[in-house]
């Protein structure tokens, strides 16, 4: 067998998932306030996007990866937020939404 | 001079072939297309998340009173559930890597229980909504009269915004369940090619492409979570 360059190491894993029970923990918490609809889906939407960031960056590894592995993660999440923008912009002009 | 070209790289790769003993694989490039399978995946969801949004935003009073009939408790518990199987998978991958095979091993396994404990409470969840009367309608079913009496135009219909919120709960908790079972079951083939050893810390390709995977759908997971459970 042949001597592998990285011996096993939980400690960043284990700090990741920490981080992201806690979020899990306070994205509960913060959905208790009272604060209009509007805010606690923006509050809600921030925590998750912060969560599922860690676990792109850390678990997946892109940390580690080429310059073109975040290119693309890039233009696939620009794609999809034109076609959030594209669409409400043609219903709130309905006034359907 | 254009076809000249053409046949000299031609035989340039016969004779590459034919000279190379072993198997050329790019892992790299392996994985990035595996990225892009990834987006595929992305966009699915992603329209599911659109329809929501915009359904939501003409309906919010409808959807937060559905909303308020799912079990919080049980949704944060499969979040973490989900969180710790990724955690697994990641140790999986590690372990693997530093030669620790049997460990590796353990964590797969671990990752691949700790997925259908996720289905089993999901499982729990959706038949207390079918006791309840709200399940995913067919039109056949529908003309048969074996719709609900809830979500059928009638005396007891739910008001439009519930009704949407309820088939949609369905829609994307389901097509995320459906993931959950083919990471489950593509896990447990890694796992019978580490048993075989076709899948050694010298060629982790493989488990690290059915982690990349399960990671995906634990961030799906990671959204679906408040937009159902947190915002009522």
């Amino acid at each position: 067998m042949t001597t592998h360059e990285k011996t096993f190491n939980p400690r960043l894993a284990l700090i990741i998932f920490a981080s992201l029970v806690t979020l899990t923990i306070l994205t509960v918490l913060l959905s208790g306030i009272n604060v209009s609809d509007g805010t606690a889906v923006i509050i809600a939407m921030l925590v998750a996007s912060l969560k599922a960031a860690l676990v792109l960056i850390f678990f997946m590894h892109l940390n580690h990866e080429p310059l073109i592995f975040k290119i693309f993660l890039g233009v696939a999440f620009f794609t999809l937020l034109v076609l959030f923008v594209l669409t409400f912009s043609d219903y709130v002009y309905r006034g359907i939404a | 001079m254009q076809r000249s070209l053409l046949v000299s790289r031609w035989e340039v790769h016969v004779t590459d072939q034919a000279h190379t003993v072993e198997h050329h694989h790019d892992e790299e490039g392996t994985r990035l297309g595996f990225w892009l399978f990834l987006y595929t995946e992305l966009f699915l969801f992603g329209a599911f998340f659109l329809v929501y949004a915009v359904y939501r935003s003409a309906h919010v009073d409808e959807f937060k009173i559905a909303a308020e009939s799912l079990n919080t408790t049980l949704g944060a518990v499969n979040t973490i559930i989900l969180l710790t199987s990724s955690l697994t998978m990641v140790l999986s991958l590690d372990a693997l890597k530093s030669g620790a095979v049997k460990l590796a091993k353990i964590f797969l396994i671990t990752t691949i229980l700790l997925g259908l404990a996720f289905l089993v409470i999901k499982g729990f969840e959706w038949a207390a909504k079918f006791e309840h009367h709200l399940f995913l309608q067919t039109a056949s079913g529908i003309a048969a009269g074996e719709g609900s009496p809830l979500l059928t135009p009638g005396p007891e219909m739910l008001p439009n915004g519930q009704v949407l919120f309820f088939g949609l709960y369905f829609i994307m908790t389901g097509t995320h369940a459906l993931h959950i079972i083919i990471g489950g079951i593509w896990m447990g083939l890694v796992y019978y090619w580490i048993s075989k050893g076709s899948i050694t810390p010298d060629n982790t390709g493989v488990l690290e492409r059915s982690g990349l995977y399960w990671h995906l759908v634990d961030v799906i997971w990671i959204f679906l979570f408040p937009l159902y459970y947190l915002v009522a």
